[in-house]
């Protein structure tokens, strides 16, 4: 369920954008989550359909780039990228580890476009 | 087309809300702590067992988060302690703009911690920062052993895991070395509570790492 609790913030950052770009649309926007979050894609794209149905971002294509955890090892200094969020050192079993990524929730970038291809990029 | 980057945190308009939270709090001295577990895990229950133990050691407000009643305020308000209430009708979690809100409705001068009760759900309130200091986890032996793996982003977040109902752990499959062996894959050092507030058992230790948390800063 906080798939929509994202995608609704997400909807709110693109009208946002789409407000300083007037003229334009916005035809779509990367994000980067990271593995901690435990989003499926599938649904957080919904939930952003539903969320931007009557709004600037309506239409948006969602790219969802998933970020893999990785974690360092104090005990071996050995860094690893985990498929499951077990924060045990792979290498020697450790729990003492320090994440290096996996909780990233970002808007990379968006793609606009006003359909003759001369839309300002330029923030105002 | 043009691309425009962007590289901002999805949650940024509620960060830039939570961070006027914390600085807020932090200029008043005050300690806030986010309950957070499903609902019917206790969190109201562990309140009642945790606040009158504090009395005449630390002052205390709450913050009780609901999508509807008032009723766990109620109970909060029955022990005597200042407590506002949020509703967040359907919401699933306490955005920080309502605790923003709820802190021109405390004394923060007088008071040295802050217990907010999110809204039952393991889920989205991980994702949020209210301005919280630390997040607590509690969690009830009902619920199962299998807990921390499948709410990971709570589990490697919070600063201390409160595991309430251990007085029925005799009438469950439930198993203390499994639950703990899950949580400390997911965060090898957060302090364990187990408890009870239906028989009081463990709620001592956890009271006093409480106050220990207000004091050590
Ligand atoms: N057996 C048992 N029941 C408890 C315990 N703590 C709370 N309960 C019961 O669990 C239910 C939900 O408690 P509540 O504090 O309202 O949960 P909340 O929704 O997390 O605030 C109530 O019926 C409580 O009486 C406990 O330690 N043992
Ligand atoms: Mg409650
Ligand atoms: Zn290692």
């Amino acid at each position: 369920m906080h798939e929509y609790t994202i995608a609704e913030a997400l909807v709110g950052q693109i009208e946002r954008i789409a407000r300083e770009h007037p003229g334009c649309m916005v035809r779509s926007a990367v994000v980067a989550i990271g593995g901690l979050r435990r989003i499926v894609p599938d649904i957080l794209r919904f939930g952003f359909e539903g969320a931007a149905a009557g709004t600037a971002a309506a239409g948006t294509d969602l790219v969802v780039e998933h970020v893999p955890i990785r974690i360092h090892c104090h005990r071996c200094n050995a860094e690893s990228e985990l498929d499951e969020p077990i924060y045990l050192c792979p290498a020697c079993g450790h729990g003492d580890v320090a994440a290096l990524s996996g909780d990233e929730l970002i808007l990379k970038s968006v793609d606009i476009d006003n359909g003759r291809n001369s839309c300002s990029a330029e923030h105002p | 087309m043009a691309e425009i980057p962007v590289l901002q945190n999805i949650l940024e308009a509620n960060e830039a809300m939570a961070a006027q939270v914390r600085s807020r709090l932090e200029r008043a001295g005050v300690v806030a702590l986010n309950f957070i577990g499903a609902p019917g895990a206790g969190k109201t229950s562990l309140l009642e067992q945790t606040l009158p133990r504090l009395h005449g050691r630390l002052s205390v407000a709450v913050i009780e988060a609901d999508c509807a009643t008032a009723r766990d305020a109620g109970r909060i308000k029955a022990l005597g302690i200042e407590v506002v209430q949020i509703n967040t009708g359907t919401g699933c979690h306490v955005p920080a703009h309502l605790v923003l809100q709820a802190l021109d409705r405390l004394p923060l001068e007088r008071i040295q911690l802050l217990i907010i009760e999110n809204v039952g759900n393991l889920v989205c309130p991980a994702e949020l920062d209210i301005g919280e200091s630390g997040k607590i986890a509690v969690i009830s032996v009902a619920e199962g052993d299998d807990k921390p793996q499948k709410y990971p982003m709570l589990f490697r977040q919070c600063c201390a895991v409160v595991l309430n109902k251990v007085d029925l752990i005799p009438h469950t499959d439930f198993r203390r070395e499994r639950f703990e062996g899950d949580l400390r894959t997911i965060n090898a050092d957060v302090p364990l509570f187990g408890v009870s507030c239906r028989t009081g058992e463990g709620v001592d230790a956890w009271v006093n790492w409480l106050i220990g948390q207000t004091t050590a800063r």
